[in-house]
């Protein structure tokens, strides 16, 4: 009796291993896509929730503070996708930094967002005097644009 | 069977010394106390970088308590010596505790960074099915009586999650992620290096003390379950 | 807005010392009852001998 809950237990612990790094990872295995790639995907593309990841194009942020409408270009130096959000954006958030947004590009091209998330890069400095320039997630994202 | 007894009696193990305990919990607070108060505020996080030093340090402990169940696991397949069995059991314990660790301090530095809790990339994905084997892995010990069957099992489940280590590390270099790649002394200020080192040190002997803990009660549990079956045996 | 930074690194480093200390609180009475049975175990053997 025993031997048959650790077996049925054993099997469902596999399986669950099993889903989750063979299927379920396997769907998140590109867990995002730059702007190049998803504008390459055509009409197919438009409608679909998806993952888009890029850079903020700097310049390109516009912050309604009052309706909380976010408005901001993500880039991979190739393709470009403007994106619309509502809500606070997180405190990283700002011109050149790396992000990725969940939801689906609307018909007028537009990239209707639900979730905004701030992607940092692995370096962590503290701020010389007049340090300003956030040129690291250029590269950043260039490096995960080339697979 | 009085010399079966007095072998276990012999054989009982000393409580390590608490003196012990405290010394390392000492050396953990001095050394987050030093890295605290000397680290400037990071230029895009601020002070939020802190996390660092328990997040980090507790994925290292992760890797290592679950590199010495590989080790011992396959020791045991090998060597067949129950002692092995007991120190891959004892550190699968104390790496589970630092898994779940590791997973709840990079949720609460996600939520204010990144600006969600979890996502589901799979550097995230990976680190919580590591978790979820080495709890199997418990409760696999919890359900099997039969020692020689216990050790077996838990030796090839022990080896199965340890092979995911490596995946779990090199997820952000295989996959795009959320989660950023690993910091290195060139891209870190020599400060928070500093920092690091010393939080890394400190949990290192922290986690030392769990497993050799772990595995004296491991010992005794077992000198326990023997004595019960010779006294059942006795009994008929 | 939610909670300040600083809120934040504080619950991480609190979690730290609750999860850690929890630990160590759980091997104390661990000790204890695998004592514990020990003594009871080994004792009944010798009443039964």
């Amino acid at each position: 009796m025993k031997r048959a809950w650790v077996l049925g237990g054993g099997a469902v612990i596999l399986g669950v291993f099993a889903w989750l790094l063979f299927g379920g990872l396997e769907k998140n295995m590109v867990f995002f896509l730059t702007p190049r790639e998803l504008l390459a995907k055509g009409t197919e593309g438009v409608g679909v929730p998806v993952r888009l990841g890029g850079q903020v194009k700097p310049g390109s942020v516009k912050w309604d503070a009052q309706a909380l409408d976010l408005r901001f270009t993500v880039t991979d130096g190739g393709g470009e996708i403007p994106v619309r959000a509502t809500g606070a954006p997180p405190q990283m958030f700002r011109d050149g930094m790396g992000v990725i947004v969940e939801g689906r590009v609307g018909t007028g091209g537009v990239f209707e967002a639900s979730n905004l998330m701030v992607k940092h890069s692995n370096e962590y400095r503290a701020p010389k005097p007049g340090e300003e320039a956030h040129e690291k997630y250029k590269t950043l994202i260039q490096q995960s644009a080339t697979p | 069977m009085p010399t079966n007894d007095r072998s276990l009696d012999s054989s009982l193990p000393r409580r390590t010394g608490i003196w012990l305990a405290f010394a390392c919990f000492a050396v953990l607070g001095a050394a987050q106390a030093y890295s605290i108060s000397n680290s400037p505020a990071e230029g895009d996080m601020g002070h939020l970088q802190k996390i660092m030093y328990v997040h980090v340090p507790a994925a290292w402990m992760t890797f290592l308590a679950f590199f010495v169940v590989l080790v011992f696991s396959v020791l045991y397949l090998w060597r067949r010596r129950e002692a092995y069995d007991l120190i891959a059991a004892s550190a699968a314990e104390v790496g589970a505790v630092f898994n779940g660790l590791t997973l709840a301090l990079g949720m609460i530095w996600g939520r204010p960074t990144w600006g969600v809790w979890w996502t589901w990339d799979a550097r995230l994905t990976s680190t919580l099915v590591l978790f979820l084997i080495f709890i199997g892995y418990l409760a696999l010990r919890g359900f099997v009586d039969d020692p020689g069957q216990r050790a077996r099992w838990s030796a090839a489940v022990g080896i199965i999650g340890a092979i995911n280590v490596p995946i779990v590390y090199m997820s952000v270099m295989w996959w795009r992620t959320l989660h950023q790649q690993p910091s290195s002394p060139s891209t870190l200020d020599p400060a928070y290096t500093l920092g690091l080192r010393l939080n890394a040190i400190a949990l290192l002997l922290v986690m030392i003390y769990f497993i050799r803990r772990r595995y004296e009660i491991a010992r005794l549990e077992r000198a326990a379950e023997q004595a019960a079956q010779m006294a059942a045996m006795g009994g008929r | 807005m939610i909670a300040s930074n600083e809120t934040f690194v504080i619950a991480a480093y609190a979690l730290t010392w609750l999860v850690l200390l929890g630990y160590v609180w759980r091997l104390v009475s661990k000790d204890g009852r695998a004592r514990g049975d020990y003594a009871r175990v080994s004792g009944r053997g010798e009443d039964l001998r």
